[in-house]
């Protein structure tokens, strides 16, 4: 019983130290250098650097290519992947972007659809208002004047006059945001149900009464699959990406037995 | 000769080994040389000036200047003329030329992740997250936005701090901005690596660097831990980011960077280390703003590794130029550049004249006047009798230590010396126009009293940090242990009564600024062109509108016309122009309307200044031209009374049913003289509000610091129109 045991020891060591000698002096000598890996090293240069490199600069790129490769095998065989926070941290990060990296198959156009029909309130587009406006300076009697303005504009059908405005007297297709920026806020909710074509108001603005005549208003809508086509693409891959990482890492997160000391005690 | 035809058509030999030899060759020739007169004083003249020749014409070849095309990331551009918004009469637009992410130096250091993907998206609206982890948001987007990360070690510190880096030197970066380490605590460490080890880092270019670079190719040699390729895929992103951000019509974009460049002292010394060692890092800060007017750009920026001398980054901009690449440079921070951004003489001590004052206009028409760190109008000491202009005064140095001296630091002064070059025939190096800007290192322009993010990420990102409230006990006892080791010290204490106070120069630092231009429409040919025509003006933050005409033959009772914009760029010049030969006074048209978020206008002023005949002197003079409330300007003090807008310090509110919405006027200069040059702009103050340290304080519970101002007034300055009789 011992001697088998001590002969199983013997040629135990025996494969062991054949192993290390071999290891140690042929195998992991060769360095071989493929055509596609070079020629990825010229693309991503010519990118950097904005023309092809020259044949010093390629034998420089062979030569740091080949000087990390020795001592990335050389750092293996001291073990120097080990226990090491930052490889480990890299190496998951590698295998997300893998996973990310991933050619899905392209979604169908009615894949996209219902997409785009689930997600419809991420593309609603504004409702956007254009018109012309008469302005009333607050400073000089603005309102009243507005008031009399519109009821010549009505009765006689002359411009009346008015005070020019900074930014000028014609206005197209703005959304309520933008006609804030230039009126003050809630000036758009005067012209949201207004009539079109005709001289309405007067409405305050923060500077002062406006009399406006709307040309055009574009109502907020859901707008049609093609005009936001490409966004929709974009939207659906990104979003299908991180689903499909997700229900990766969980399907192999049931694989795995995680134990973790039930008395642990948060300082 | 095979040498010679391989010099020519190699421009870019720098990255072969034997161009580098031979330049090394030389070098080495010329110090041999140049220590042993052994040929006699004839040979070793004729020897010296043939090899710096040499030198210099090897030198000149090997910027990495070659220009790339990146249209095929841009959109398709319109026509110019053809969005739907262009008007003749302009519109005006909103932006920043000043911002900072992840690629700058010392935004990473201090926490920032933000890319420049985050900055265009927050600049349209969008939600992004401070370093600290809270959201920021703009109360308005902008129409234009230009990511300006530092040029030199661009994208190195987020390189450094990459795990998978394994150069030797940059250890203590390693994982810096991971989640876990972007907190308060981390400020010390922070810290160390800013003040210590960047610093060292920048410094350490010795001669020997510099041969082994020469020898091997490797820039990284130069400073131990720098990475070219690193450098170039950031300044790419950069690139990349502007180009697909870029929405004409909507939204304009610029490829831009900063150039950073500082020196300790001016003239013949220039260059010289500071007395305590420390080098030029330590000294007056001349930094600018480079702007590509299009997609065409070079493979690196012109950095301060390449000359730390801004004529050189000019001489680069006239090559671009020749080779059909606009560019323009904004100088910016003059207050921190202890005098030298408005110097009378060149970086190498000769007086200037007017080569020089064209030289530096064709490629520095605008100049940034207000920021983060503060405002360079005019400090009190230059304008004594303007009661405005103790307004954000930052008294530092930019990134060095000690006072910065008035004289030669502020814009207004700048336009009278340019006046005085100009009567001594020297020509004016500084006819320029203004923008505002923030100088963000979060992505985010902060331009919100109320709401103020300040500037630079972890290190003053909350109140307390800031200096606007008092320490708490525990960080009181940090700061304390901490304060043993001075090169580390960033934040030290102050007290005042029975609290303690962050004693630093964030105190000093504004909610400042903002570009605004007059353009046809918003893309970038036409933005461009109007800082070209500094059709530009700077605001404190503030959304104020601003119109500023003269002319001789301006209507003068035309204020309340349709045409009004229409007649005044017919008969007159806009803001940033030029009047000459003057029989009549001319007539200046202001016109401001408040911003709709913003307090009401209190004033108008026009600041005039003007040079004697030939002596030179200078003189200034700030007229108020028309006041809120239906009150006059007094004649004798050229003055409005008081509209009595007050704050209430304690909710920071203010007075309702002072001030104005709009302010316009036609003003006439009641002291012109036609033989005489001089400069007009334009200054409207809005009532006083809340400072962002007061508003720190009351949203804290707090008092107010004592030793801060509690209100400002947040104003707009034009472009100025220049005055120049013919000689």
């Amino acid at each position: 019983m011992t001697k088998k045991l001590l002969s199983f020891l013997c040629i135990g060591l025996a494969i062991l130290l054949l192993d290390i000698w071999f290891d140690s002096s042929n195998q992991d000598k060769n360095i071989v250098l493929y055509d596609d890996e070079i020629l990825s090293l010229i693309e991503i240069w010519t990118a950097q650097v904005g023309r092809p490199p020259n044949e010093e600069d390629l034998k420089g790129i062979i030569n740091q290519l080949v000087e990390e490769e020795i001592l990335y095998r050389e750092a293996l065989k001291l073990g120097l992947d080990k226990d090491d926070i930052i490889i480990k941290r890299r190496l998951a990060q590698k295998i997300g972007f893998l996973k990310q990296e991933e050619q899905s198959v392209p979604p169908t156009e009615l894949q996209l659809k219902q997409y785009f029909e689930s997600m419809e309130a991420e593309y609603f587009m504004d409702t956007r208002f254009s018109f012309t406006h008469l302005y009333f300076s607050k400073e000089k009697k603005g309102a009243e004047r507005a008031l009399n303005s519109l009821k010549q504009l009505r009765n006689l059908d002359t411009i009346p006059d008015s005070d020019p405005f900074l930014v000028g007297k014609n206005f197209l297709n703005k959304t309520a945001k933008q006609i804030a920026r230039d009126f003050g806020e809630g000036f758009s909710n005067n012209l949201i149900e207004a009539e079109t074509g005709r001289w309405i108001g007067p409405f305050k603005s923060i500077y002062g009464s406006h009399l406006v005549k709307i040309s055009k208003v574009v109502k907020a809508r859901k707008p049609n699959y093609d005009e936001v086509k490409k966004a929709v693409l974009l939207d659906y891959l990104l979003e299908k990406k991180q689903t499909e990482m997700r229900s990766y890492i969980e399907e192999l997160k049931n694989q795995y037995d995680v134990q973790i000391n039930p008395k642990f005690n948060y300082p | 000769m095979k040498f010679t035809t391989w010099l020519w058509e190699e421009r870019n030999f720098k990255n072969t080994t034997s161009g580098r030899r031979a330049i090394l060759f030389l070098f080495t020739a010329y110090s041999v040389i140049s220590s042993y007169n052994f040929l006699g004083d004839e040979m070793n003249y004729l020897f010296r000036n043939l090899a710096v020749i040499c030198a210099v014409f090897l030198w000149s070849c090997t910027s990495p200047d070659d220009i790339v095309d990146y249209s095929n990331l841009g959109p398709d551009l319109p026509e110019s003329g053809t969005t739907p918004s262009y008007n003749e009469e302009r519109n005006v637009y909103f932006g920043d030329l000043h911002v900072h992410t992840k690629h700058s130096f010392d935004a990473y250091i201090f926490g920032t992740i933000a890319t420049p993907d985050d900055a265009y998206s927050y600049a349209k609206g969008g939600v992004i997250k401070h370093a600290l982890g809270y959201d920021m948001q703009l109360k308005e987007p902008l129409d234009f936005y230009a990511v300006t990360d530092h040029g030199f070690l661009m994208g190195s510190v987020p390189g450094w701090a990459d795990p998978n880096n394994t150069r030797e030197g940059t250890e203590p970066f390693r994982n810096l901005n991971v989640l876990e380490n972007r907190t308060i605590e981390s400020i010390p460490q922070r810290g160390a690596l800013f003040q210590t080890y960047v610093r060292s880092i920048i410094q350490n270019r010795s001669n020997w660097g510099v041969i082994k670079y020469l020898w091997t190719g490797d820039q990284a040699h130069i400073s131990s831990i720098y990475d070219v390729d690193i450098h170039r895929s950031a300044w790419r992103d950069v690139i990349r980011s502007a180009q697909e951000h870029n929405d004409p019509g909507n939204f304009t974009t610029f490829i831009a960077y900063e150039y950073t460049t500082s020196s300790t002292f001016s003239g013949e010394n220039r260059g010289m280390l500071s007395p305590d060692g420390t080098g030029p890092f330590e000294g007056g800060n001349l930094h600018r703003n480079v702007i590509f007017k299009g997609d065409n750009v070079t493979v690196e920026p012109f950095s301060r590794l390449d000359s730390l001398n801004p004529e050189d980054l000019w001489t680069w901009m006239d090559d671009l130029r020749s080779r059909g690449v606009d560019t323009l440079a904004i100088p910016h921070n003059s207050n921190g550049s202890n005098g030298q951004m408005f110097e009378l003489e060149s970086w190498d001590g000769y007086p200037v004249g007017k080569e020089y004052a064209e030289f530096r206009m064709r490629n520095e028409p605008l100049v940034e006047v207000t920021q983060v760190k503060g405002t360079s109008d005019t400090h009190p000491l230059l304008s004594p009798n303007d009661e405005w202009a103790d307004f954000e005064i930052m008294d530092q140095r930019v990134g060095g230590v000690g006072w910065s001296r008035p004289f030669g630091s502020y814009t207004r002064q700048a336009y009278l010396d340019g006046l005085g070059l100009q009567e001594e025939g020297r020509g004016n190096p500084y006819k320029f126009g203004l923008v505002g800007a923030s100088d963000t290192h979060t992505g985010a322009m902060s331009d919100d009293e109320s709401n103020f993010t300040s500037k630079i990420g972890i290190l003053d990102g909350l109140p307390a940090n800031r200096g606007s409230i008092p320490l708490s006990d525990e960080q009181v006892q940090t700061a304390m242990a901490n304060d043993t080791a001075p090169g580390t010290r960033l934040i030290g204490l102050k007290k005042i009564g029975e609290d303690y106070y962050s004693d630093s120069v964030f105190t000093q630092w504004s909610a400042s600024g903002m570009a605004v231009v007059w353009a046809e429409e918003n893309t970038r040919d036409s933005i461009f062109n109007a800082f070209r025509r500094k059709e530009t003006y700077a605001t404190s933050g503030t959304r104020i509108k601003l119109r500023f005409f003269a002319g001789e033959n301006l209507d003068v009772s035309s204020l309340s016309d349709d045409d009004l914009i229409k007649q005044a760029y017919l008969k007159g010049v806009p803001m940033g122009g030029d009047l000459s030969v003057l029989e009549a006074s001319p007539s200046f048209l202001v016109w401001a309307t408040r911003d709709t978020k913003g307090a009401p206008l209190q004033r108008i002023q026009i600041i005039k200044g003007w040079v004697e005949t030939i002596s030179g002197k200078p003189h200034e003079e700030v007229y108020d031209v028309v006041c809120s409330d239906g009150l006059n300007v007094n004649p004798k003090t050229n003055r409005c009374p008081d509209n009595g807008a007050r704050v209430n310090i304690s909710d920071c509110s203010i007075s309702s049913n002072v001030g104005a919405s709009e302010l316009k006027a036609f003003w006439k200069d009641p002291d012109f003289d036609p033989t005489l040059k001089a400069f007009y702009y334009v200054r409207v103050l809005e009532n006083p509000t809340c400072r962002w340290s007061t508003w720190d304080a009351v949203k804290n519970g707090f008092e107010p610091r004592p030793d801060l101002h509690k209100t400002i007034q947040e104003r707009a300055w034009s472009s100025p129109i220049w005055y120049t009789p013919e000689a």
